[in-house]
């Protein structure tokens, strides 16, 4: 059991309790994540499930004290950095559906725009332009010397700077109830605890050594999202978009909830960096539409590629 | 309902909607995700969802969203075909039921952080995530819970030295 990461932390020193710190094994030898009595007391788990687990709770005191505490302790009111941040969230998501929402909205009579003043002088400019053009593809002689006097050459523009460069994402390890939905109820926290050392050089900017560290992880754990999700970064930042869309595509088939929306991030920057931008839309457009914290930057990575190509 | 009016209502039940999320996911971030598309799917409805019915609707959207998450990863099946049943224990040093039902001065912070750890074998910094408390409070509620542990053990020592059993 590893109270200590970074060594002696003063409950080591405790060794005259071990005899019935060991006991918490014995006694309790098969209680359910709290997640699942969590939700089995919420609701939201199917009937049969459900009393399965309520049976256990039943006659085991720590599921019970557990559950009961946490209730309580989950009582604590959201901090409002948290509130502010998922309302940012809904105010993304509302956004992009009035923007899809004026899309589709009827327009009215094509022909009244035509009346206004600004269009009527377009027109009128129109009508002169359309005669030069006229008188030029008649005379073109008459033009050829203007125009390779001031003719200059193509400016090159450089690609925009925008929401579609590859930024550094944090390293968020797996809850232990993720691991446990990715199916290893019996790893315990090896794969969280080998994730954490192989991203010690990603820490520190050291990809080529940090995807070495991945890849062989990604080999033990084939699971395990967030190996293959690091991976994919590491190569995009080692200039490798072809290998980081294959990882980032697999971290994304694998991702549960809170992964996905990065997942999905990461790989559209993978397919635009190996110019397969008609990979990268869909991704874009699914994230733009979500209400997710990346929404907002996804609609405007849509708009870069629509500049782009 | 106008915008100014979806926030506020916004404002009046996150609390509540995000605490039920919470205890039905087990998992802070996408708790926050479920609480957005409640609300969003609120906004989507606001013209016929009745204000007077609006707690019972935002809850029975997030228990939906809740039950289509775990849905997902199926892993009710799995506990219900894997959780082994119960096999008799060999006498224990110190009736560690007893213990954590009934010690007075045991609070739920201690208890939890206690049961996590020893029970399920989540380290500090695990804790500290899923209860929203920093790592070195854990560190504290550990420690005094294993003071109150010792009391009890040494207690129970002295009762088996003296024939009492219990």
């Amino acid at each position: 059991m590893d109270l200590t990461d970074e060594g002696p932390d003063g409950l080591e020193a405790q060794s005259d309790l071990k005899d019935v710190t060991r006991e918490f094994g014995v006694q309790f030898p098969h209680c359910p994540k709290p997640a699942l009595v969590q939700a089995a007391r919420a609701g939201v788990l199917p009937a049969e499930v459900r009393d399965r687990l309520n049976e256990h709770v039943a006659h085991c005191a720590a599921c019970a004290a557990l559950a009961s505490d946490l209730f309580t302790l989950d009582e604590a009111p959201l901090p409002v950095s948290e509130q502010e941040r998922i309302w940012d969230r809904i105010r993304s998501g509302i956004a992009v559906e009035e923007l899809s929402a004026q899309a589709k909205a009827p327009r009215s009579a094509w022909w009244r725009f035509l009346l206004r003043p600004m269009p009527m002088a377009m027109a009128a400019v129109a009508v002169v332009l359309g005669t030069i053009g006229v008188r030029l593809v008649q005379h073109p002689h008459e033009f050829a010397a203007v125009v390779s006097q001031t003719r200059q050459p193509a400016a090159v523009t450089p690609p925009p700077a925008g929401v579609l460069r590859l930024e550094k994402p944090p390293v968020m390890l797996p809850a232990a109830a993720v691991l446990l939905w990715r199916g290893a109820p019996d790893a315990g926290n090896a794969p969280r605890q080998e994730l954490r050392d192989a991203l010690v050089p990603y820490e520190k900017d050291r990809y080529a050594e940090a995807a070495e560290r991945l890849e062989a992880l990604a080999g033990k754990y084939p699971a395990l999202a967030e190996a293959h999700f690091y991976l994919g970064v590491c190569r995009l930042f080692l200039d490798r978009s072809a290998d980081a869309a294959t990882s980032l595509n697999e971290a994304h088939r694998l991702a549960h909830p809170a992964l996905a929306g990065d997942a999905a991030w990461y790989l559209a920057l993978a397919y635009h960096r190996s110019g397969r931008d008609g990979d990268a839309r869909p991704l874009l457009e699914k994230l733009c539409s979500a209400a997710g914290k990346d929404s907002a930057k996804a609609c405007s990575g849509l708009k870069e590629l629509s500049v782009v190509q | 309902m106008q915008t100014s009016e979806f926030e506020a209502t916004y404002r009046d039940y996150v609390d509540a909607v995000f605490r039920y999320t919470l205890r039905s996911v087990d998992n802070r971030e996408l708790a926050e995700d479920i609480t957005s598309e409640v609300f969003l799917e609120l906004y989507r409805n606001r013209d016929s969802v009745d204000a007077g019915k609006l707690p019972a609707w935002l809850f029975t959207v997030a228990r939906n969203r809740s039950v289509d998450c775990w849905r997902k990863t199926a892993t009710e099946q799995r506990y219900a075909e894997l959780a082994p049943a119960q096999e008799a224990a060999p006498a224990p040093k110190l009736d560690l039921q007893h213990w954590l039902r009934d010690e007075p001065t045991l609070k739920p912070i201690h208890r939890a952080c206690l049961v996590l750890h020893f029970v399920h074998g989540m380290n500090r910094v695990e804790i500290a995530e899923r209860l929203g408390v920093s790592d070195t409070q854990v560190k504290g509620h550990l420690q005094y819970g294993l003071q109150l542990l010792r009391k009890a053990w040494n207690r129970r020592k002295r009762e088996i030295q003296h024939g009492f059993d219990r």
